[in-house]
């Protein structure tokens, strides 16, 4: 049997769409009515605040391996790496702290380079009396790509815990990176040895609805 | 800005002054200073509040726009004893405020301009309750008002009601230079498991498409709101017709 529309006064049998009909199109309406509909609306934009409120730092000069090594652990331990990252971190902070592990800088023979200056140290120039002598040509120096690509790691850490790693790099004279690859090795053979516990512990971040079955 | 919501069905017991008040508490509870405006000479969005009817709306549609009226009706207006929540009570005295009106030949604005004392940084929202009658007042409040919701029951007389307003609405428009518009029609005291519930949204849907809000299914706790003095917010605020409040407030706020 039919029924009667009271809306717009009229019998219909017809079925219910979601689209608005002429009737509809003759009420004045406000900007935003039916916004909230999920019909036909683009997707919400992403928000990123946590993301920019916690940016990521990055080591360079860790090696590939050592961070995936990091990673298969935090794999393994069913957490973020930042976390393994950050607990070797404080672990080996906390060490150095307690004098259990001792930091010592040493010139690096891959960072030397050569300098004729200062003068009255290096001696670099001096007039002489040598034959003469050809300048050879300028060698082309060719960078292979694995050369170009520096290995780095980028780990969520808390400010303080990158702000110690500053701390140290700067009481040693050496780059963070180097600092970074010490504490993450130290943390990643103190947890081999046993030294080290890591135990993940349950953290509720989604609710979920249980049917009540009684 | 301020924004003036009203809330209007010529058709009485469609659930107006439970969403006045839940609406305009959980706007408050968002951090919005609300202040909810009863023109219902029944005086019951204060009775659900149990605070007292008193003849504020009166005195607000009556008197003249100036310093020491304002001041008079500022006095007139009462903290419901929830941040960020106040209440201009009205009473039977608000119906004699049409006689008023109609006599002294106030224009259709008239509500518009005796609200806009309240349109400062001191509210970001006016919620009005109407009553459920097509008169002077309610033709001015409307007016005045940037948004309308219009609460129906899913039943085939709440759609004749709807058509009504709608049609109020339309006049005023085409007539009366009305700015403001529909925001949505919001189907009250739903029951899925009525078929004719179904239907009828189904048909407002076909008529109005998303112009129909997510509906207020028939509650016992929001019945139950009244004789605590709370809203559903206080009384229960994890029951799904709290929820479905909160969603509305959020389509608001989206506004």
């Amino acid at each position: 049997m039919p029924r009667k529309d009271m809306l717009t006064d009229t019998v219909t049998d017809t079925p219910a769409d979601t689209d608005r009909s002429e009737f509809a199109s003759q009420i004045p309406l406000t900007d935003t009515a039916g916004h909230w509909s999920r019909h036909g609306r683009r997707p919400a934009k992403r928000n990123r605040t946590w993301e920019k409120k916690h940016r990521p730092y990055r080591y360079v000069n860790v090696s590939v391996e050592l961070r995936e090594q990091v990673l298969a652990l935090a794999k393994h331990l069913g957490v973020t790496v930042d976390e393994v990252a950050r607990a070797f971190v404080e672990y080996g902070v906390a060490c150095v702290d307690e004098e259990r592990l001792h930091l010592r800088a040493q010139s690096n023979p891959h960072g030397r380079k050569m300098t004729l200056f200062p003068k009255e140290r290096a001696k670099g120039w001096q007039e002489a009396n040598e034959s003469p002598r050809e300048i050879p040509a300028r060698k082309k120096k060719r960078i292979s790509m694995a050369k170009r690509v520096y290995p780095a790691v980028s780990y969520r850490l808390p400010e303080k815990v990158h702000d110690d790693i500053c701390g140290l790099a700067m009481d040693l004279d050496v780059p963070l990176g180097e600092v970074v690859s010490f504490l993450l090795q130290h943390g990643l053979d103190a947890y081999r040895s046993g030294k080290l516990s890591l135990q993940p512990q349950p953290l509720t971040v989604k609710m979920t609805l249980r049917r009540n079955l009684s | 800005m301020t924004t003036v919501i009203a809330i209007a069905n010529q058709k009485g017991g469609v659930g107006k002054t439970t969403t006045a008040v839940t609406l305009a508490h959980g706007l408050a509870l968002r951090g919005k200073r609300v202040l909810l405006l009863d023109f219902d000479p029944q005086g019951q969005a204060a009775r659900a509040l149990h605070l007292p009817p008193s003849s504020g709306a009166y005195s607000l549609l009556t008197m003249d726009i100036g310093a020491s009226e304002t001041a008079y009706i500022q006095g007139r207006i009462i903290s419901t004893q929830r941040d960020n929540f106040w209440l201009l009570p009205g009473n039977k005295q608000t119906a004699d405020a049409q006689a008023m009106i109609n006599s002294q030949g106030k224009s259709i604005s008239w509500v518009r301009e005796t609200l806009d004392r309240f349109c400062n940084p001191q509210y970001h929202y006016l919620v009005l309750d109407t009553a459920p009658s097509l008169g002077g007042i309610q033709e001015r409040v409307l007016w005045a008002s940037d948004l309308v919701i219009v609460p129906t029951p899913a039943e085939a007389l709440g759609s004749d009601g709807v058509r009504q307003v709608l049609e109020t609405m339309k006049r005023l428009a085409s007539e009366k230079g009305w700015k403001g518009g529909l925001f949505g029609v919001l189907p009250t005291f739903f029951m899925e498991t009525v078929k004719e519930h179904r239907l009828n949204l189904e048909t407002l849907r076909s008529t109005l498409g998303n112009l129909i809000l997510p509906p207020i299914h028939r509650a016992a706790v929001l019945a139950e709101c009244p004789a605590f003095g709370q809203t559903i917010f206080e009384h229960a605020p994890d029951s799904r017709a709290a929820q479905e409040y909160s969603r509305l407030v959020d389509i608001v706020l989206k506004a």
